[in-house]
């Protein structure tokens, strides 16, 4: 029992922390960046996010590296061309940047159970709670099917099927077929454990506020206060 | 005697209370929830493919493909009225942690599709409605997306001529179209593969009164 305590308990103070701070943190940040138009104050805030995922230890991997790597490149220079400004392409590449960044802090350091326990504690429905958990869960899932089937159409591909035909034979018809046995699945599974959309969620270990999240909260103000500083405090 | 009586009829109307089952099941939610994770997926894949191009409307156009295909045969296998509310207030409430703005657009869309489907069909029966629902969604989407982003950034949309806005609707409601016919198609498969009830919801509400 200790062991496995042990072994589920949260590894970082990031992942201790109650998932609405964190979401509140990333919904502010994200709506702070669509304000701001400061390179600099848009930097201040990929700045604290980084931070933030470094100290729950999140490290990426080479190939997502490179891959976000190519992706803003890409996003930058088509910028660029648009608007021959290299601040107004900095500008949307660190704004995107932010948006990118801010909500895999919440969904990279929150484990289903901790989510679960919060969301019982909101006046959601049983049935939408149990429905973003599982968004939560089967997103990955999915994704990865869909990188699959993509791979296995490529495989069969003989070379005398339009792409149009590979896609919609090798992709989108697996899919829906993979959809409908996962929803078969899960509600048999949700249906064995007594579930139902219509009775609240009983929860005895629910997750309070505690100080790591006031001064994590403290800290990200302070983050979009720099960044506010840096927008309209210093050219005003 | 009458304590009794009336502790029994509490207790029949606490049983009344408990049993009456809500207006969508555990089957409904899962595969709401499920069709938003396959929305959340292709959207995943086709928007950081076309999004940096900037060209108006070409992401919803793309995205209108494969969205509606799944919007479609989600709404031919609810069929109740607010299907199309429901599987966009839960992708809504997913996108709510990538910004507001996407909220706000996705969560117009599904107001919109639901509204003209509920006063034109009165829910999503037959072949038509589930195509009209998906197609209103995705192209109630853009005009909401452009309005709120240019509440954000009045100095990147200003430039954008009516008669773009209006060729990317097209564009648009011929992708989704197309995306649409496309489930409707993978319905009939499923349904003829025993995976999907593509009865008329009498049918299916005399099968589970019978049950």
């Amino acid at each position: 029992m200790i062991f496995a305590r042990r072994r589920n308990s949260p590894a970082t103070v990031i992942h201790r922390l109650h998932p609405f701070s964190k979401m509140a943190a990333g919904m502010g940040l994200s709506a702070l960046a669509l304000c701001l138009h400061s390179p600099a104050a848009l930097a201040v805030l990929l700045a604290f996010v980084f931070t933030v995922l470094a100290a729950a230890r999140i490290r990426p991997t080479l190939r997502q590296l490179l891959s976000l790597l190519a992706f803003f490149t890409v996003f930058s220079a088509v910028n660029f061309v648009i608007n021959h400004d290299p601040a107004h392409a900095a500008t949307y590449t660190l704004r995107f940047a932010v948006f990118l960044t801010a909500m895999p802090m919440l969904s990279l350091t929150t484990d289903p159970q901790q989510l679960t326990r919060a969301l019982a504690a909101t006046p959601l429905p049983a049935g939408i709670s149990m429905a973003l958990l599982l968004v939560w869960r089967f997103f990955p899932l999915l994704a990865a099917d869909v990188r699959q089937m993509r791979q296995a159409a490529r495989l069969r591909d003989r070379g005398d099927i339009s792409p149009a035909r590979r896609l919609y034979r090798g992709v989108l018809v697996p899919l829906a077929f993979s959809v409908i046995e996962y929803t078969d699945r899960v509600t048999l599974a949700l249906e064995l454990r007594g579930f139902s959309p219509d009775v609240d969620r009983t929860c005895a270990n629910r997750p309070r506020i505690g100080q790591a999240d006031v001064m994590f909260s403290l800290l990200a103000l302070t983050a979009s206060c720099a960044a506010a500083w840096l927008q309209w405090g210093v050219g005003a | 005697m009458s304590e009794t009586m009336s502790s029994v009829s509490e207790v029949s109307e606490t049983e009344k209370r408990t049993v009456q089952p809500g207006y969508w099941g555990t089957r409904e939610y899962v595969f709401a929830a499920m069709t938003a994770a396959a929305l959340l997926a292709v959207a995943s894949i086709v928007i950081p493919l076309t999004l940096p191009l900037r060209i108006p409307g070409l992401t919803n156009s793309i995205n209108g493909l494969f969205g509606s295909f799944f919007v479609t045969i989600a709404l031919i296998r609810l069929r109740r009225p607010g299907s199309l509310l429901l599987i966009t207030g839960i992708y809504s409430l997913i996108c709510l942690a990538v910004s507001p703005l996407v909220f706000g657009f996705v969560l117009f869309g599904g107001l919109f599709g639901e509204t003209v489907c509920f006063l034109i069909f009165r829910g999503y029966p037959g072949k038509l409605a589930p195509v009209c629902g998906a197609v209103l969604y995705e192209m109630a989407m853009f005009p909401a997306a452009m309005t709120l982003s240019f509440f954000f950034f009045p100095e990147r949309y200003h430039h954008v001529a009516f008669w773009i806005i209006l060729i990317a609707e097209l564009v648009i409601c011929t992708t989704s179209t197309l995306g649409a016919v496309l489930g409707l198609k993978v319905a009939q498969e499923l349904s003829r593969a025993g995976k999907l009830q593509m009865e008329p919801m009498e049918q299916v509400e005399q099968m589970e009164s019978r049950a």
